[in-house]
């Protein structure tokens, strides 16, 4: 007999997979058009970003330098939050198949963990550039640090040894009879 | 290769019993009893032993033997 919950558990791990797909189509559909956007107006067209930024802001050409580097330096963001995704639709069709504590959703954990920390350096590294760039043009850059992102880094690396823990045990108990 | 023998063929000719008969004694399922049979299996827990022995009245030494011929080839051979 199935635990309690289990069909509403399935549910809901269905609904997880499908809301997965769908970010990751965004990421792709939206981070790639707006660092191709980035690097098009900053490389191609800046005097016309400089013309239009000149309106706004007394430092254009900081603005311009922000956009030719923060742009380009977060697309790698879209191939990590890419490998967050998968990994994760990988992990749920394991536990559909009866297989969530094994070793191989330790090492997707682990991946994961590795991608989030990729995600969080770069998220450290444009931001306090932003700020820098914030603080000779006036404007707010949208960047804040947080604690969030750095402990579920953080998080996911226990997980993965207890993930990896665990599956070991239960390798083992398969064979008890 | 494990030098450690599961004598339940055995023991069940004997007692004139089926894996069948002996799954609905002990409450053990029969995919698990045959996984034991074979040799497949990598542990034994207590409370199996005990419901097998009871079962087949038989004491754990009956069931699970020591081939100390296949110890002996272990060690002589090459690594």
């Amino acid at each position: 007999m199935m635990p309690t919950g289990h069909a509403e558990a399935m549910t809901m791990l269905s609904a997880a997979r499908w809301v997965l797909r769908t970010l990751n189509w965004l990421n792709w559909g939206v981070g790639v058009p707006i660092v191709l956007i980035g690097i098009v107006v900053g490389f191609i067209y800046p005097d016309a970003f400089l013309h239009a930024a000149a309106g706004n802001t007394g430092a254009p050409e900081a603005l311009l330098g922000w956009l030719r580097i923060a742009l380009p330096a977060t697309a790698p963001i879209i191939l990590f939050v890419h490998i967050i995704f998968t990994r994760l639709i990988a992990i749920i069709d394991s536990i559909g198949l009866g297989a969530g504590f094994s070793l191989a959703n330790a090492q997707r954990l682990r991946t994961i963990a590795w991608a989030l920390l990729g995600t969080q350096l770069i998220d450290l590294a444009v931001g306090l550039y932003s700020v820098r760039v914030g603080a000779q043009t006036g404007e707010y850059m949208g960047w804040g640090f947080g604690f969030s992102g750095w402990l579920a880094v953080l998080l996911l690396f226990v997980l993965a040894q207890f993930f990896r823990d665990g599956a070991a045990m239960r390798a083992e108990l398969d064979g008890t009879i | 290769m494990m030098a450690i023998r599961i004598n339940l063929d055995d023991l069940l000719w004997q007692r004139r019993m089926t894996l069948t008969q002996l799954s609905e004694a002990v409450g053990i399922t029969l995919a698990n009893l045959s996984i034991l049979k074979t040799g497949k299996a990598k542990a034994i827990r207590f409370s199996t032993l005990d419901a097998i022995c009871r079962a087949l009245d038989c004491q754990p030494g009956a069931l699970i033997t020591f081939d100390a011929a296949v110890a002996d080839d272990d060690r002589s051979a090459p690594a």
